[in-house]
């Protein structure tokens, strides 16, 4: 392009000269960039460790207790037109039965192609009591070497993992959940069942995982204690399975579902609620994203209008000299573009800079969705690319119109009223 | 009224009529037939309103006429786009203007070389002639100074050296002098003139001033849109 040298040469001196103006815009753009690098970071960074967290605390897929479609619960009433009297009643079924033949079944689990490694588990509800505290909690009974094969508990325990295998009373409870019993390591709990079953208890190790909800009410026990007290003698209410990939969890819990009978949840689907107000908050995030850098896109704008403005004179001269108008809009386009470059680099490294500050800053507090005391920020490229490319393209768009208005100026009409 | 062009005519202007659209059209051109030869020195003068500096600009292609017909170096430039009339400027004209009109970001040098890097040479390529003709205008010495940095004269002597870069058939002047001291405007007309001897460039310089008017080759009159008076003047020997 014959007239990109002459374009280039003019619109840095024009930059390097009007020192001003060229911050003035230059900041806008940083300002948009900096925002948009620092949210994304947060809020990708917290869903990233949340994820990473679940991926590590919780199994890609549980296998339940019971056949896929059947009603476990709710009543159905229904009366048909025509007749006088008619109810059906599908009384809700109190206990599931569990799975009684866990170990073959969990076998036949493992030899389904993506599977890593399985665990039988028993799952319910029961009260924990110390001295006068009761607190409800969620008990979990494992073999806990087949467990951590399934999630990385041993890495979460804070103590020995071993105790709770030696022992038959061992309980390892979520750190949150033994802080509000107010029971540290070696003490003794009672742990009553929902059935009645009750057990003496002695809280072997902690357990940490980093999000709130389960460090608030998990309880481990190991399986046969487990079964007594959630009263599955013989059965596991669930099979915990591990997949290699966890993108693919949900097609392979469709492919356990058709091996065994039974009914399985992916993570994916687990969680589906937490995943639905994550993609609420990013669209969230993303529209206040919008609007600082629809500001910024202003800022440019506005900017080179008043460069624009100011220029006028100028525009006559090379005009004369045998710019054309598209020249002309080059020129101011041009401009635009280097400045939202020059921006966009300000910006990303004044968000990495302070990205690296926020990542060791307290957070006020504990109480949300995550354990951290920091910020979790994300330092991914890509944060950093989505940024700049959606500066140059808001600072492009933005230097369109007032390089089209700079191109409409009459050379003529200037020439003629200038002094 | 239609005269044969002159085979040796730089410009030739046919008829050219020039109104603006205000809310009563104003014609101010009324049908204008000139022809200026290769070297030749000119004049256009007038009253205030009479055309001059609206003839200019359409003989310098940066205007269009409403009518009329216009050629440059030969080429008819009546049906040129905008971007074929901006090369042409480019190329064959020359501009001065009553106010020097430099770019303010920019040295001496570099305003003197513009057309040039709007050609698409290469500054290394050019700076050599730029020197060259800002040392013909006794500048030399300043190239590297802001043009801001300039006095008014050293700026319209940047602005000729500027029109002469891409060695233009034509050049034009608007009131060279207008805004400079005797001492400066003197300067500026021994200039042309010999830059016309030297390089048998086409000069038209529209003035006020009667006495450069009449140490060109020739004055135009225009008096309400029309040519009042063509005559050639009797040049003393040296300017």
């Amino acid at each position: 392009m014959k007239g990109l040298r002459f374009t280039l040469f003019v619109a840095l001196r024009h930059i390097r000269m009007r020192v001003r103006s060229t911050l003035l815009i230059l900041l806008g753009v940083s300002l948009g960039v900096f925002v948009m690098v620092v949210m994304q970071s947060m809020m990708f960074g917290f869903q990233a460790e949340f994820m990473r967290i679940l991926l590590t605390t919780t199994p890609s897929i549980l296998v339940k207790g019971r056949e896929r479609g059947t009603i476990s619960e709710g009543r159905i009433y229904t009366s048909r037109p025509g007749t006088l009297y008619d109810q059906t009643r599908l009384k809700p079924i109190e206990k599931e039965e569990g799975i009684r033949a866990y170990r073959t079944l969990s076998r036949e689990i493992e030899a389904i192609p993506g599977v890593q490694a399985v665990a039988p588990i028993v799952q319910g509800r029961a009260i924990l009591r110390y001295g006068t505290r009761d607190r409800g909690a969620n008990v979990i009974g494992v073999d806990a070497p087949d467990y951590d094969r399934v999630v990385e508990f041993r890495s979460k325990v804070i103590g020995d993992v071993d105790e709770l295998i030696r022992r038959r009373d061992g309980v390892i409870l979520g750190v949150f959940l033994a802080e509000e019993l107010g029971a540290v390591p070696g003490t003794r709990i009672r742990m009553i069942g929902v059935e009645g079953q009750e057990a003496d208890l002695r809280i072997v190790a902690l357990f940490r995982s980093g999000i709130t909800a389960i460090d608030k009410t998990y309880a481990f026990v190991n399986l046969p204690m487990g079964q007594s007290i959630l009263d599955y003698p013989t059965a596991a209410t669930g099979i915990a399975v591990k997949v290699s990939d966890p993108d693919r969890a949900t097609p392979i819990a469709r492919r356990v579902e058709f091996v065994t009978g039974l009914e399985s949840q992916s993570w994916q689907e687990i969680n589906a609620v937490f995943f639905g107000i994550m993609r609420q908050q990013n669209v969230i995030t993303f529209g206040a994203v919008a609007m600082t850098i629809l500001v910024a896109g202003f800022g440019v704008a506005n900017g080179l209008v008043t460069v624009v403005l100011e220029k006028r004179r100028d525009i006559g001269i090379l005009r004369s000299l045998g710019v054309t108008a598209r020249g002309v809009a080059a020129i101011f386009t041009v401009e635009g573009i280097i400045i939202g470059i020059l921006g966009a680099i300000v910006g990303v490294a004044l968000g990495a800079v302070w990205v690296d500050i926020m990542d060791d800053l307290p957070i006020g507090g504990r109480g949300g969705l995550s354990t951290s005391d920091t910020f979790l920020m994300l330092r991914e490229p890509a944060v950093y690319i989505r940024s700049i490319v959606f500066a140059l393209i808001v600072s492009t768009a933005a230097s369109l119109a007032p390089a089209l208005r700079a191109a409409k100026y009459d050379p003529v009409e200037i020439i003629r009223t200038a002094k | 009224m239609s005269e044969p062009v002159l085979e040796a005519s730089v410009l030739a202007a046919r008829d050219l009529k020039k109104v603006f659209d205000e809310q009563v059209p104003v014609e101010v051109l009324k049908g204008i037939t000139l022809d200026f030869p290769r070297g030749q020195f000119a004049s256009i003068v007038g009253p205030s309103g009479s055309g001059k500096s609206t003839l200019l600009y359409i003989l310098g292609a940066l205007d269009r006429p409403t009518s009329g017909s216009l050629s440059i170096g030969g080429r008819v430039v009546d049906t040129m786009t905008q971007n074929q009339l901006a090369d042409l400027r480019n190329e064959m004209i020359g501009f001065v203007f009553q106010f020097h009109f430099l770019l303010p970001e920019f040295t001496a040098l570099e305003n003197a070389i513009m057309p040039a890097l709007i050609g698409g040479t290469r500054r290394e390529d050019v700076e050599s002639r730029g020197l060259e003709l800002l040392d013909r205008v006794g500048l030399k010495h300043k190239a590297q100074q802001r043009s801001t940095k300039l006095s008014g004269g050293e700026q319209q002597r940047v602005a000729i050296a500027r029109a002469l870069i891409n060695r233009p058939a034509l050049v034009l002047c608007d009131e060279p002098t207008g805004n400079l001291d005797t001492r400066n405007s003197e300067a500026v007309y021994r200039l042309f003139r010999e830059l016309n001897q030297e390089n048998r460039q086409t000069i038209i310089v529209v003035t006020h001033d009667p006495d450069f008017a009449g140490r060109t080759d020739r004055t135009v009159r225009l008096v309400d849109g029309l040519v009042d008076q063509d005559q050639l003047n009797e040049v003393p020997p040296g300017g």
